[in-house]
């Protein structure tokens, strides 16, 4: 290194040393309440973003649940309908029982009244079954029900029944005795 | 890594300086400001100073070190640890500050201390270094710090950003050819001829300043 260069290199480093070393020591002040103030306003915007989101995510959510209950109710409602539309059976049909061949018709329609329904458990039978023209005991008592139904005293005349069996003048609960082809054959009354 | 700093704090404590700038990334995209003082405490010297250099003022500069980390506060994932250094890349947003500064800078005022210096003005071959190595001889310390801070400055771009990387921030030609983006090969030539170059100016100035001529 020939002695030009060698006071060049002195020379740079003579400069290098008398060059600011750092930067003012306000552009660092400005630099970090700008790095502070950026970061708090980032913090604040995703705050809000994830607030937001939240809240989205929550009414979607209270859409999404909303209509799938009302799709549940529909789904729910035509059943009903069917159910509704479907023709109910007569509250007369409904304490028909099949009477059992190997007993006697007056007995087996004594013991089908120890579990009768809760409001007609209230019922109290005032007289014996007592049979009717139509009744014939060659019949096959297989099949046999009863049916309780509120009969006026000319009607049960029709059937055949003895006048002792109803007062006059007024309906009263009856158990009618149905062979297999729906010809009563028995008929007691029933009273409350 | 070939991207070295001159070493302005040697107190700085070792677990600042050991921090890696990816980590160092990280932390700032997260808004750590102890991460952004070891930046701003690691960088701002030698940007501030690189943009003195370049731009041959000190206001400038002090925008442009602003600037500079102005930027990384605000884009800090725009930083690739993949591409190269924090440092590096901190330096080439001063870089392309610095150029687009003295371009604007160029159109009002021509700031060259030779007006009829120009590239191939320089184009000088070692006899010429040789005829002044006397002359620079005779220059005093003071004066010889303020011809090469204009002579520095009055230096095209590509030779004044190699030698104040090189000879004033003693960085290597690896870690320069890093920044600038080009050969190592084209580093040495370039700072061979922005020494020649050097030398010229501040032989002139001695021989003027010494009534030599």
């Amino acid at each position: 290194m020939d002695r030009s260069e060698a006071k060049l290199a002195q020379a740079f480093q003579a400069l290098s040393a008398k060059s600011p070393q750092n930067a003012p020591a306000e552009v660092g002040l400005t630099l970090q309440n700008a790095f502070r103030r950026h970061h708090v306003r980032r913090r604040r915007r995703r705050r809000l973003i994830t607030a937001g989101a939240l809240g989205a995510s929550l009414v979607v959510a209270a859409v999404l649940l909303s209509k799938s209950r009302s799709s549940g109710l529909q789904e729910k409602q035509p059943s009903l309908a069917t159910k509704q539309e479907s023709p109910l059976p007569p509250r007369e049909s409904k304490p028909i029982v099949s009477v059992p061949e190997n007993q006697p018709a007056k007995s087996t329609i004594a013991s089908l009244h120890k579990a009768p329904r809760k409001a007609e458990s209230a019922a109290r039978v005032v007289s014996q079954f007592t049979s009717l023209a139509s009744y014939d005991p060659a019949f096959s008592k297989d099949g046999f029900k009863i049916v309780r139904v509120g009969l006026s005293s000319a009607e049960l005349s029709q059937m055949g029944a003895p006048s002792y069996v109803y007062p006059a003048g007024r309906r009263v609960l009856t158990d009618v005795v149905l062979d297999r082809d729906g010809i009563p054959v028995a008929v007691r009354t029933v009273g409350r | 890594m070939p991207f070295e700093l001159r070493s302005d704090r040697p107190d700085r404590l070792m677990s600042e300086t050991s921090i890696d700038d990816y980590s160092l990334s990280r932390q700032l995209a997260r808004g750590d400001e102890r991460a952004f003082g070891i930046v701003y405490e690691r960088y701002n010297g030698p940007i501030h100073r690189f943009a003195w250099h370049m731009s041959g003022d000190r206001a400038m500069a002090e925008e442009i070190t602003q600037e500079v980390f102005m930027l990384l506060i605000r884009k800090p994932r725009k930083y690739d640890p993949a591409k190269g250094s924090l440092g590096g890349y901190l330096f080439g947003i001063a870089r392309n500050l610095t150029r687009r500064r003295v371009e604007q800078l160029l159109l009002h005022v021509p700031f060259v201390d030779d007006p009829n210096a120009s590239d191939e003005n320089y184009s000088i071959g070692e006899s010429a270094i040789d005829d002044t190595s006397n002359a620079l001889e005779q220059l005093t310390q003071h004066e010889l710090i303020e011809a090469l801070r204009t002579a520095v400055f009055s230096l095209p771009a590509q030779y004044r950003e190699v030698i104040i990387l090189c000879d004033l921030e003693q960085m290597s030609q690896a870690g320069a050819a890093e920044l600038l983006q080009c050969s190592p090969g084209t580093i040495a030539s370039r700072m061979h001829r922005a020494r020649a170059m050097l030398k010229m100016k501040m032989t002139r100035k001695g021989l003027v300043n010494n009534g030599s001529i």
